[in-house]
């Protein structure tokens, strides 16, 4: 039960966060590793999924700080999302939104670890900045000012590419 | 206000979280610069193309992974509390770690080149000291021996030297 209502977060949150299908199943798995084997020391009055994803935050983080070197030249980054999350009707203008969507997805990627993953929480999985900030562990405000400076990185690199013309 | 200034805006702006007098700038400068109009489109694209990114499926052989996690989680607890229940108790840690060193000491002694070259000489020793403990013990029953001797020669000897026997001759 608690895999079939929260895997489809955890995998998603990890997929966003490494950018690989692989990767993001192989993190899953170690991330329910660990919510199983912490599952004794949850505190029942406290918010039982904001737990689970405060773990898989800091399973997340610390894993990409121990192989921050290895990731810089990894060859199995899905280039196929931005291809499924186009909406546009005639194929120009969907060519030009899968354009930018790969640009995001990129740009994302490039993103510090503490801003990328505010800004899958926030963005990508609709979560309020008060969700955010209690799965981060942090002020509203820095939150906010953390999604708002990704957002802003996120803008110039998107303007520098359409000026380039992507 | 340069465009540095209005880019730390555009995020409260884009939100209509600004107050009056700031939106009022940020308007004015907007109006005159065509840069960071095109960065405001572009925070606005951002932010409806971060929103477009689907969430995926986990995959069948995924969900059969983790759903395996608690039992075999289970049978490890288990096999680890099984024995270790009983050998982890405080007071038999003490006696553990002496006998895990003796057991390394005796491993040293047993399999390697040094500790064989030890234990010969340590048995060479031995049987030279249970030899010379052999000697001393046969001296030590020789001089018994001629001790007993001396003791009866010297009894007769004040047997007949005692002035006793020389009354009773008398």
């Amino acid at each position: 039960m608690l895999v079939n209502a929260f895997a489809p977060k955890v995998f998603n949150m990890a997929y966003q966060f490494t950018g690989s299908r692989t990767e993001a199943e192989d993190q899953s798995q170690e991330i329910f590793l660990k919510v199983f084997h912490n599952l004794p020391k949850y505190d029942s009055e406290k918010n039982f999924a904001a737990w689970l994803l405060t773990l898989a935050k800091n399973h997340l983080i610390d894993s990409y700080r121990r192989t921050r070197w290895e990731r810089k030249n990894r060859d199995d980054f899905d280039e196929n999302l931005p291809r499924q999350a186009q909406t546009a009707d005639s194929p120009e203008d969907a060519l030009l939104q899968r354009e930018e969507q790969t640009v995001l997805w990129r740009g994302l990627n490039s993103l510090p670890s503490d801003i990328r993953l505010a800004i899958i929480l926030k963005e990508i999985q609709g979560k309020k900045y008060e969700e955010v900030a209690e799965i981060l562990a942090l002020p509203k405000g820095t939150v906010k000012s953390r999604i708002n400076r990704g957002k802003l990185q996120l803008a110039r690199l998107l303007r520098e590419r359409k000026e380039e013309g992507l | 206000m340069t465009c540095k200034k209005i880019e730390e805006l555009l995020p409260f702006y884009a939100e209509n979280e600004l107050g009056a007098e700031d939106r009022r700038r940020v308007e004015t400068h907007l109006t005159g610069c065509s840069n960071c109009r095109r960065l405001l489109a572009c925070f606005k694209q951002t932010e409806a193309g971060l929103a477009r990114f689907p969430q995926l499926e986990v995959s069948p052989a995924l969900m059969a992974r983790l759903k395996a996690i608690p039992s075999s989680d289970k049978r490890k607890a288990r096999s680890r509390t099984r024995v270790p229940f009983f050998l982890a108790r405080p007071s038999l840690q003490p006696v553990l770690a002496g006998a895990f060193l003796l057991l390394v000491f005796a491993s040293a002694l047993v399999f390697t080149p040094a500790g064989g070259r030890l234990l010969k000489s340590l048995d060479r020793q031995f049987h030279l000291g249970y030899s010379q403990v052999e000697k001393l013990y046969a001296k030590a029953e020789s001089l018994a021996d001629s001790l007993n001797s001396k003791k009866e020669e010297v009894i007769v000897a004040l047997k007949t030297a005692s002035p006793l026997s020389r009354d009773d001759s008398e």
